[in-house]
């Protein structure tokens, strides 16, 4: 499986509209160890136009793995999220929601959106590392990820 | 005899007597004569009119034989005056019941017509008979002539009646015819002289031939035939006249001694000695029945006497028959009981010091007026010394020319009455002073027109008193827009629909201008009529005051609301530039550590620690804001699960410090459920924080209050000085230094929100030193939660 990753770079779609917080997700990442590609859009609407194809975002590779921000500007977080989980093709591809408190997280549950995992951005940057690794290892070192986009736990 | 034995021949009542006496003379047309006559020999009495002057009897034989004997005695021959016939007197004693002598009653009988009863006709022709007295005075015979000059009999017969007490004799009359004659001697007792002679004379012939009748053989049977002749002549005396007479006496002795049964036993035949003996029969009779009839009408009249007794002394006021001067005669029982007296220390005596006090009458008094207008009189008398009121009245008694001869004094304690009088009146004037000198409008509306208003009532309506009772009604003084309503609860109010009604609405005065009012009504019944009376707040002030502290109180609550909403936007959104400014603060400390100098490293490290306390505040704030604007619903909530939830999070905590927290079986409570669980973390993780010398041990625990429970969370902690208990709960109050113990001062302050905002309190009792015990109330039901608890905001926030 190592080898496995190391020839091949795992495709990452970051939704998220503060720079500061899309620097600070690639320098994670970067503290990481596994091959990635990040690719990042700034709203709601960008966000779903990169996942179907659309537009500029034609050739746009396939994300194995969405960071979604719940604060966007023009489609928010959980629409984008409603719209994934319905969309034939797009609904298997996992989900992190990136929350800013945990009482957003409370509300997100009480739409029973099939969310894959909820991380709040910490305050404290080893914490988010430390989140960062444990997402690398758990959807790319643990969770057998299909040619399709299947995942089986 | 009898008649003796009358009471009122024994107490010489000589009215009554007289009339008795006159009664039974008719009755007996043998008696010329019925009298009585007291001990002196006086005649007290009598059948017939006596002459004016005293009659006295005292010489006559029959009294003075009473007077020996104290028995029945017999008079001589006499000639009544009022038959102006011979007559022979008996009397009888009486006695009072004290056995002393007190009189006699004493009867003439007319002899002559008695012996007309006899049956001469059956007798031999030239029989004879006579009656003669004690001295041998005829008192009658036949044959002979009716004149009343006394005949002395002749005393050759006296004597030969005198040997035996009855016999027969032959003897020569004056006519020369020889006859055999029978006699009887009557006496009082044996050895008492006769009182009377009588005899019967039958020719010897006459007998001799009866004889020969029967004996006529020989001669030998002459002396027995002479014998029989002899006793025929006594049987025929004895028989017809003497025992029929003697039967009568006897009777008339058995009546004397009181045996009102008595008869004489006699057939009641034609003849005339029968006719006695009916007659006699018939005033043994008529003096039983008018003895029955005397007891019945005394019976009655005791029983009246008794009665009129018994109701005189029933009676509860004091009655008094006073006399012309005002002594009590009489006094019923209520009377002694009232003045605690024996009747002897009351009658004869004034009334005036025993009721009043005083010798004369008291002021105002019904007497004197009593005697001008000889009517009833009646007054109410106050006696300050005994503290009474009396009710007082005064009936003449008049006598049958009208003449006031004394008077009914009735006497009624009315000092109770007068009292309660005294306490109403004084009630009356309370509440009249109540109503009229209020300050709140009373009314009483009857017909849709007021019929009474006090001043303040006017006042309020903008008239005077005068220009509203009867003269306006509601209608007239209430705004058109609210009159529609009022005039239904009126008319609800005045048919007893409804009983009681409190409203509020607007007036117009007779200046037009509007007032609020306020009204509380209810049905009353005046002049036997259905109203409402009620009583009129002017509360426009308050009405004004109201609206301006309504405003107030929703510009306040729209205040407090715009600031907890600032808290929570402002510390919402602070979080995020917040975060940016930690998080590359730590990046650069992450990626230059040790690459610069080290002053670029504490530098980075003062920002650090700075930024990161920053985040702990605003996210501290952010919950607190939190508690009253995202709260959920409260709902039963398990306590034991939320403690374990809240044991969880701080699992940590609990492991790095060794902390032991124990638990009471903890209720179900009413709650917001996440609000509890941080409640219990925040006192639990406070209670590890500030550990004392010993591992942490922290006991939760939960009792009944009232409606209530009190939870508490004990530790063995540093604990907090008294002084400072208020303060702790304090939003930022902190009474530590962060080196000494990290935090934000905020914990406290959210565990106050969140008990406040589920109707509860809380409260610390400590000592510093000596560990803490936090104590919070949680109501344990809904209904009581939701009137102090949870607002409608709260509820609004919750489902939108």
């Amino acid at each position: 499986m190592g080898a496995e990753q190391e020839c091949c770079s795992v495709e990452i779609l970051l939704v998220e509209d503060n720079p500061g917080d899309v620097r600070l997700t690639i320098e994670a990442f970067k503290e990481g160890k596994i091959r990635h590609h990040m690719s990042v859009v700034s709203d709601g609407v960008e966000a779903l136009a990169f996942l179907r194809r659309e537009g500029p975002y034609a050739n746009s590779p396939r994300p194995q793995l969405i960071l979604l921000d719940l604060n966007l500007p023009k489609k928010n977080g959980r629409n984008i999220l409603a719209e994934i989980k319905v969309e034939e093709g797009l609904k298997e591809i996992p989900v992190v929601v990136l929350t800013t408190s945990n009482a957003e997280k409370d509300i997100l549950k009480t739409y029973d959106l099939h969310t894959n995992c909820y991380i709040t951005k910490p305050v404290d940057l080893e914490q988010f590392i430390m989140i960062i690794k444990f997402i690398e290892d758990f959807w790319f070192s643990t969770v057998k990820i299909s040619e399709n986009g299947n995942t089986h736990a | 005899m009898t008649l003796a034995k009358v009471p009122d021949i024994q107490n010489l009542n000589v009215t009554q007597s007289n009339k008795l006496l006159g009664e039974l003379l008719t009755q007996n047309p043998l008696y010329s004569t019925l009298f009585v006559v007291n001990a002196q020999g006086f005649v007290h009495a009598s059948g017939r009119p006596l002459p004016p002057a005293p009659v006295s009897v005292m010489q006559r034989k029959y009294f003075q034989d009473m007077v020996r004997l104290k028995d029945f005695s017999v008079g001589e021959y006499a000639i009544c005056p009022a038959v102006k016939r011979p007559v022979l007197h008996f009397a009888y004693p009486i006695f009072d019941t004290g056995g002393q002598f007190k009189g006699m009653v004493a009867l003439s009988l007319d002899l002559t017509r008695y012996a007309k009863m006899f049956p001469m006709d059956q007798l031999p022709q030239d029989s004879t008979l006579s009656f003669s007295d004690h001295k041998g005075i005829f008192l009658y015979r036949y044959p002979g002539e009716e004149d009343n000059i006394p005949k002395p009999d002749l005393p050759d017969m006296i004597r030969n009646m005198s040997s035996q007490k009855e016999g027969v004799f032959t003897y020569t009359g004056v006519d020369g015819l020889i006859r055999l004659y029978a006699y009887k001697n009557f006496r009082i007792k044996p050895n008492e002289p006769a009182y009377l002679f009588m005899r019967v004379g039958i020719p010897e012939k006459k007998a001799l031939l009866h004889a020969r009748k029967a004996l006529s053989i020989n001669l030998v049977l002459l002396g027995i035939a002479f014998i029989g002749a002899l006793f025929s002549a006594w049987f025929l005396g004895n028989a017809i006249i003497f025992r029929r007479l003697n039967k009568l006496v006897e009777a008339s002795r058995r009546l004397g001694h009181g045996d009102l049964k008595t008869r004489t036993g006699l057939n009641h035949k034609s003849d005339e000695l029968g006719e006695l003996g009916k007659a006699f029969d018939e005033m043994a009779g008529a003096l039983e029945k008018k003895y029955i009839e005397h007891e019945q009408a005394e019976r009655k009249s005791k029983k009246i006497a008794d009665e009129w007794q018994t109701t005189f002394d029933s009676i509860t006021d004091l009655v008094m028959i006073l006399d012309n001067e005002f002594r009590m005669v009489r006094v019923n029982e209520a009377t002694l009981r009232f003045f605690n007296l024996p009747m002897d220390r009351i009658l004869g005596n004034s009334c005036f010091p025993l009721v009043y006090g005083m010798n004369e009458p008291p002021e105002p008094n019904p007497f004197t007026e009593m005697k001008r207008t000889r009517k009833h009189e009646e007054t109410e008398l106050y006696l300050a010394e005994k503290g009474i009121w009396f009710f007082v009245s005064a009936d003449p008694i008049l006598d049958g020319e009208g003449n006031i001869i004394g008077l009914v004094h009735i006497v009624k304690d009315i000092t109770d009455r007068k009292q309660a009088e005294e306490a109403l009146r004084e009630s009356e004037k309370k509440f009249k002073d109540l109503v009229e000198k209020s300050n709140v409008g009373v009314y009483l509306i009857q017909d849709r027109v007021n019929r009474y208003v006090n001043a303040r009532c006017a006042e309020i309506l903008g008239y005077s008193v005068e220009e509203v009772i009867d003269k306006i009604g509601p209608k007239d003084t209430t705004f058109p827009e609210d009159w529609s309503p009022l005039e239904e609860n009126i008319q609800k109010r005045t048919s007893g629909e409804v009983k009681f009604i409190h409203r509020e609405f607007r007036i117009i005065t007779k200046n037009k201008e509007i007032k609020n009012v306020e009204v509380f009504g209810s049905r009353t019944i005046y002049q036997g009529k259905p109203a409402v009376v009620g009583t009129m707040l002017d509360i426009t002030e308050r009405k004004r005051a109201e609206e301006a502290l309504k405003e107030k109180t929703e510009e306040l609550a729209r205040s407090n609301k715009d600031l907890e909403q600032f808290a929570y936007v402002a510390s919402h959104d602070l979080q995020e530039p917040l975060r940016m400014v930690t998080n590359y603060l730590q990046l650069l400390a992450r990626r230059y550590q040790g690459k610069l100098d080290s002053d670029a490293d504490e530098f980075i490290g003062f920002a650090v620690d700075g930024a990161t306390h920053m985040w702990k505040l605003i996210n501290d704030l952010l919950t607190y804001s939190r508690v009253g604007m995202r709260g959920k619903e409260l709902e039963p909530t398990d306590c034991e699960t939320v403690l374990n939830q809240s044991l969880n999070n701080l699992e940590m905590a609990i492991e790095e410090k060794g902390a032991i927290v124990t638990h009471d079986p903890l209720p179900t409570v009413i709650a917001d459920n996440p609000q509890l669980e941080l409640l219990f973390q925040n006192l639990i993780g406070n209670a590890i924080k500030f550990q004392g010398n010993e591992p942490p041990r922290i006991h939760v625990s939960a009792s009944r209050n009232g409606s209530g429970w009190i939870f508490s969370v004990r530790d063995n902690g540093i604990g907090i000085a008294p002084e400072y208990a208020e303060r702790i709960f304090i939003i930022f109050q902190r009474l530590h230094s962060r080196k000494e113990f990290p935090g934000t001062g905020i914990g406290l302050a959210i565990c106050k929100k969140i008990v406040e905002r589920h109707g509860g309190h809380i409260w610390v009792e400590s000592e510093f030193g000596k560990g803490a015990t936090f104590y919070f109330t949680l109501p344990a039901s809904k209904g009581k939660l939701l009137s102090h608890g949870v607002s409608k905001d709260d509820r609004i926030e919750i489902n939108g």
